[in-house]
């Protein structure tokens, strides 16, 4: 999960579970991050279910907020301002379709 | 004329008498509370020194410009604590469903807000479906639905332009 730093377009990015446990991160205020970000995918996840794909939020400077639901985890990913929001998504998302068909337990879906 | 309540919301209509110098003052028929509402083409600044709700008109002038737009499933007004205010979402949604809606992208967002306090708008991408919440106000927000992602240029701009109208009512 770690190389998700490597995807173009990722300033931060951080995981968490469903009980706001960081699993890993490169960010400074990564609890209350954390939390945050756990509790916008639990409420979105009751709205979207299992076909909840993304959220974001954007911001004025364009270092937009994005929430990945990943099985029973949430990626947060803060992209940078010169990268588009469509090409970022694209990108975590092949990350992360990627990483799971090469996990042989597939536990993360 | 009809005016929505600064404190709860609610509507009221107003006669022509309780209107002096495109200023209608008027007592909320639910919580009584004493309303002072500019109702003339004043400036958009001398409007918002007066409300935080929108007044009927923007809701109508907002109805109206949302219509034009191609792409959009529906759309509705969501306030903090009034909930749904204008709903042209499609009739197969219930107005509980919009209030759930509502609450969840509007609470989403203040979280997020105590953190980064320049989000100006969130996106909801469900396969299938969107759902963009664009903050009009403090406490008012506007919902839109569409099927693509992301917006179309047409839409971003009326978006945009939907932000700015109302961003300035701040100022």
């Amino acid at each position: 999960m770690i190389h998700i730093a490597r995807i173009e377009g990722v300033k931060h990015y951080i995981l968490v579970d469903h009980n706001q446990q960081v699993i890993v991160h490169n960010l400074k205020d990564y609890r209350r991050i954390g939390a945050m970000i756990c509790f916008c995918g639990l409420q979105s996840y009751a709205l979207g279910k299992s076909r909840l794909k993304f959220l974001i939020f954007e911001r004025k400077n364009h270092n937009d907020l994005f929430i990945f639901p990943v099985g029973n985890y949430y990626l947060g990913v803060i992209k940078h301002k010169t990268i588009g929001a469509v090409e970022l998504t694209h990108n975590v998302l092949a990350f992360l379709n990627e990483l799971v068909s090469n996990r042989p337990d597939k536990n993360l879906h | 004329m009809i005016l929505f309540c600064e404190d709860c919301g609610n509507k009221n209509v107003i006669g022509p008498d309780q209107v002096t110098d495109h200023k209608a003052v008027f007592r909320c028929s639910v919580c009584n509370y004493l309303n002072s509402v500019s109702t003339g083409r004043k400036t958009v600044a001398q409007t918002a020194k007066t409300t935080t709700h929108p007044s009927a008109n923007d809701c109508d002038r907002l109805v109206q410009t949302l219509k034009k737009v191609p792409g959009l499933s529906g759309f509705f007004l969501f306030h903090t604590k009034t909930g749904v205010l204008q709903n042209h979402m499609p009739g197969v949604l219930l107005h509980q469903d919009l209030e759930i809606i509502g609450k969840i992208l509007i609470s989403n967002i203040k979280i997020c807000s105590f953190q980064y306090p320049d989000i100006t708008r969130q996106f909801l991408v469900i396969e299938g479906k969107n759902l963009v919440l664009q903050m009009i106000n403090k406490t008012c927000g506007l919902i839109v639905a569409c099927h693509t992602f992301p917006l179309t240029a047409l839409q971003e701009k009326t978006m945009d332009h939907v932000a700015r109208a109302h961003w300035s009512l701040e100022a």
